[in-house]
């Protein structure tokens, strides 16, 4: 073994690296403020592991990004976890750099001759905040497609290069295979290989000019750390407890608790500290400055806990709160719940104040420029308080925006509207594209725009709510302010929408006719107030049986088994309908073979009699002339049968509208959707 | 490794007058200093730093190694998952009527045409692949992959002046028509695959054929999908 080992290291100097990777010095003891830049790296580290492997699973195309994604979050077991690592990782490096940053200016490490390494460091932040951007738009889904859209609109707007930077990057001037191509590359190559390259000259000049020598850690100092820890702990907790009720709920027991036991904490050891402050203070004066260290093992044991503790942070959010994967993206579909990653949020805060050019470019430029400057500032005592306090503001304008835009979105019920669609978007297309079927060649959004569920009811808001109520509301949940002027759809040619037109007390209501001209002189109000008044138990029963046959017309999926269970009952119904000694409905109406004339109640309900329907209901086989308000939505023709106006809506679209008000849609065998 | 504990620096100085001279370490092959050197003050005893630096490495070591293997672990599972697929039947598809295959006469070659999942897409009618049907004179049918069971390239159907054989142009293996191994075959190690045939469709004149890979290279016939 030593023999191999000697060998080794006589051709490659193994030995003497290691040494000296291990044995740098760390003057003034090893201390847990140095541990940001070995989390880094290790953050790094992970990201390049988890990184490497979704790459193997990611097929970079518009019809296909998302869709790999979704593969490998819902059907490779164990995937749901890669991506969550990688995701939360990278939300996780942002937090380090900044304490990284915070660490390194307050302990004045920034100043000559670090010029340079602090410079590194601010690029490296940059390269950072781009892998993030990048890496929103690889799952192609509606927030990375949407967030991207603003984030290269706004790059757009750069002076004087806006419009070649954009197209370059987005590889023209919409979004699509090149843009996914494009980031990819960026991501996966470009980016990381700067990274790499940046974090050799970083980690080479910072040990060129060795760790920036601490000042003495007195009882004093140690207090005052606890003191500013416990203060920042405190601002947090108020700016919490003023945005309390703006907190989604389920989040609320674990924000308090964990910045409330953080807090306690800082209390306890100030207590701690100034009951043994005399003698601390004494230990001061005859303790002798701390010794120094080697990396190895003092420092890199901090290090390997701090890393222990950011990795237990990441699998926490993991488990906790997974990875989004929302809809897939689609330039049709306007998507209100669009945000950028929560660390761009004070900018998108910004932009909402000031204009796109101060808010995108020059203040966040004035503020770049200001942190790059801050090593020659750092030359005078009086520089580097100002670099400390300017560092301080440009944190607290960070988190006092980041909390205007989420305590804004927080409170906006339209915004928390549309983050439920998109929610529920997303979880439809997951139902969706585990069905049997699959998702097709063309991706999966076609799945979620052929959907009856999804696009039915955005269709019926749209096109029928105007006069048409469903359950109440406008088929998208928001409740109707006016009373609707024609009937509620919400289970049409069920049993129960049968029996309640076939009464005469309900017919008259809104949720029926009721708001309809159709009441006017109407025959059958006529026939139902008169004829249907005083029924005996054999005329009831017979009605029964007529509501039954009638409704098992529509054939609707809701009814399929007592439709089948009912066979006789709906046998007899259809004799009583047809029979026009018994109510006589065909003498008004037309049902199968007897009957001539009126609403034709053959196949009432039924998906083509729907359809025809909507497709022109003044047709003398509907309401004809008497037909009121209710639009011709297929094609329009005059008197002599030439083509006045093309159709309002497509076949496709009447019948996802059909479908849906019918209740045909695909439902996943477990549990599925409501 | 012992010999790396901690050590005074006797040259440190205030560090505000440190700021631009480079504390530089000594010479590599001076360092690490001798493990007698006891002057750490924060030591009570002599056991106690030594204990201390060997929980340290260890803490670090097996702290690190899991921070690291944590990921890896993850990612190697999730790479690895082509290795617990499930079982494999093949699939079963449809290639023409009996009746339009000529009794005695030449092999015809078919797409296999056939739904597919491959990972995250779902095809409709996908050509999966080459076989051979052909039947006998007493109009018995045999259908071959035309996947060559030397290493997988695809055979063809020859009529030459020599007769008639299945020729696989990437290593010359050569077959005789009913798919067993040609007398101057070099390379394959075994005859023709032949698919199986559904007997129940095959009554009603329909030609449906199990289609799956099997194993190249091995004289033994194991299907692999």
């Amino acid at each position: 073994m030593k023999v191999l080992l000697d060998w080794i290291d006589n051709r490659t100097g193994v030995r003497r690296l290691t040494k000296e990777v291990l044995f740098e010095n760390v003057p003034g003891g090893a201390r847990w403020r140095y541990v940001w830049g070995s989390t880094l790296t290790f953050a790094i580290m992970v990201q390049f592991i988890t990184g490497i492997i979704l790459w193997m699973f990611y097929s970079p195309s518009a019809n296909s990004a998302w869709e790999s994604v979704y593969h490998i979050q819902e059907k490779v077991p164990g995937g749901d976890w890669l991506r969550g690592i990688h995701h939360w990782t990278s939300q996780f490096m942002i937090v380090l750099l900044v304490l990284h940053l915070v660490q390194v200016v307050v302990d004045g490490a920034y100043k000559a001759p670090r010029e340079f390494n602090f410079w590194f460091g601010l690029a490296l932040l940059g390269i950072t905040m781009g892998l993030g951007l990048t890496g929103y738009l690889l799952p192609w889904d509606q927030k990375g497609y949407w967030a991207t859209e603003v984030a290269t609109n706004i790059m757009g707007n750069t002076p004087l290069i806006g419009d070649q930077v954009k197209q370059l990057v987005i590889g023209g001037n919409e979004a699509g295979h090149y843009t996914l191509t494009r980031f990819f590359a960026l991501h996966a190559g470009v980016l990381p290989g700067l990274l790499i390259a940046l974090i050799g000259l970083h980690i080479y000049l910072f040990r060129k000019h060795g760790i920036t020598p601490a000042p003495r850690k007195t009882a004093a100092s140690t207090r005052h750390f606890w003191w500013v820890a416990f203060l920042i702990m405190a601002f947090a907790q108020a700016i919490l407890l003023v945005n309390w009720s703006a907190l989604p709920g389920g989040s609320k027991p674990m924000v308090g608790i964990v910045t409330g036991v953080i807090t306690g904490l800082c209390l306890l050891r100030i207590i701690c500290l100034q009951i043994r402050r005399p003698n601390l203070e004494e230990d001061d004066n005859f303790k002798p400055r701390r010794g120094d260290v080697y990396f190895w093992p003092d420092q890199v044991f901090r290090d390997a806990i701090a890393c222990a503790a950011v990795m237990g942070g990441i699998l926490f959010f993991v488990w906790q709160f997974g990875t989004d994967l929302s809809a897939p993206a689609d330039p049709s579909e306007n998507f209100s719940a669009a945000r950028p990653d929560w660390y761009f949020m004070a900018l998108f805060a910004l932009l909402k104040e000031f204009d796109l050019i101060t808010g995108a470019f020059v203040i966040p430029g004035v503020v770049a420029t200001i942190v790059f400057l801050m090593p020659f500032f750092g030359r005078w005592k009086i520089g580097h308080w100002f670099n400390l306090v300017f560092l301080t503001l440009v944190l607290g304008f960070f988190v006092h925006y980041t909390m205007v835009a989420f305590t804004h979105d927080w409170e906006s019920e339209e915004h928390q509207v549309a983050v439920a669609g998109a929610h529920k978007d997303a979880e439809r297309i997951k139902a969706l594209a585990s069905s049997p079927d699959g998702i097709p060649p063309e991706g999966a959004i076609t799945l979620l725009r052929n959907d009856p569920l999804t696009q039915g009811p955005r269709l019926f808001a749209k096109n029928c709510a105007s006069c048409h109520a469903y359950d109440g509301h406008n088929g998208l949940g928001n409740l109707r302010e006016d009373g609707q002027s024609a009937s509620d759809l919400h289970g049409f040619a069920s049993r129960k929408w049968v029996r309640g037109i076939l009464n005469a007390k309900t017919f008259q209501h809104a949720d029926y006719l009721g708001a309809t001209k159709l009441i006017e002189d109407s025959e059958m109000l006529e026939f139902l107030t008169d004829d249907l008044k005083d029924l005996d138990d054999d005329q009831k029963e017979e009605l029964e049986l007529v509501i039954v046959a009638l409704s098992a017309e529509a054939k609707l999926k809701s009814q399929f088994e007592i439709d089948e269970r009912d066979a006789e009952l709906i046998a007899d119904g259809r004799d009583i309908l047809g029979d026009d000694l018994a109510f006589g409905c065909t003498d008004c109406h037309k049902f199968h073979e007897e009957g001539k004339k009126g609403p034709d109640l053959t196949g009432y309900g039924s998906r083509q009699w729907q359809i025809d329907f909507i497709k022109n209901p003044g047709h003398k086989r509907f309401y004809g002339k008497r037909n009121d308000r209710m639009a011709i939505f297929g094609p329009k023709y005059d008197a002599e049968g030439k083509l006045e106006r093309p159709a309002q809506l497509s076949d496709e679209e009447i019948g996802l509208i059909v479908d849906w008000l019918r209740g045909e849609w695909y439902e996943s065998a477990v549990g599925g959707e409501k | 490794m012992g010999n790396c504990r901690p050590y005074l620096s006797n040259t440190m100085s205030d560090p505000k007058t440190e700021r631009i001279e480079e504390p530089k370490n000594e010479p590599l092959d001076e360092k690490p200093v001798a493990p007698s050197s006891e002057e750490n003050p924060d030591s009570a005893s002599k056991e106690e730093p030594a204990r201390r630096d060997f929980l340290q490495k260890a803490g670090s070591i097996v702290l690190g190694g899991a921070m690291v293997a944590a990921p890896a672990a993850v990612g190697l599972r999730v790479v690895s998952c082509p290795l617990f697929g499930g079982k494999v039947n093949g699939v079963l598809a449809r290639l023409t009527t009996l009746d339009s295959i000529v009794a005695g006469g030449p092999p015809q070659a078919f797409k296999v045409m056939a739904d597919k999942t491959d990972a995250w897409t779902t095809y409709k009618n996908l050509p999966l692949g080459l076989v051979y049907a052909q039947r006998d004179k007493e109009g018995a049918l045999t259908v071959f992959s035309a996947s060559c069971p030397h290493a997988g390239c695809a055979v063809e159907y020859r009529n030459t002046q020599g007769g008639e054989q299945y020729y696989c142009p990437c290593h010359e293996s050569k077959f005789n028509l009913d798919g067993s191994l040609s007398p101057d075959n070099t390379q394959a190690p075994r005859g023709l695959d032949t698919l199986e045939v559904d007997e129940e469709k095959l009554a009603t004149g329909e030609v449906w054929v199990r289609f799956r890979k099997f194993k190249a290279g091995v004289p033994e016939k194991k299907a692999i999908s």
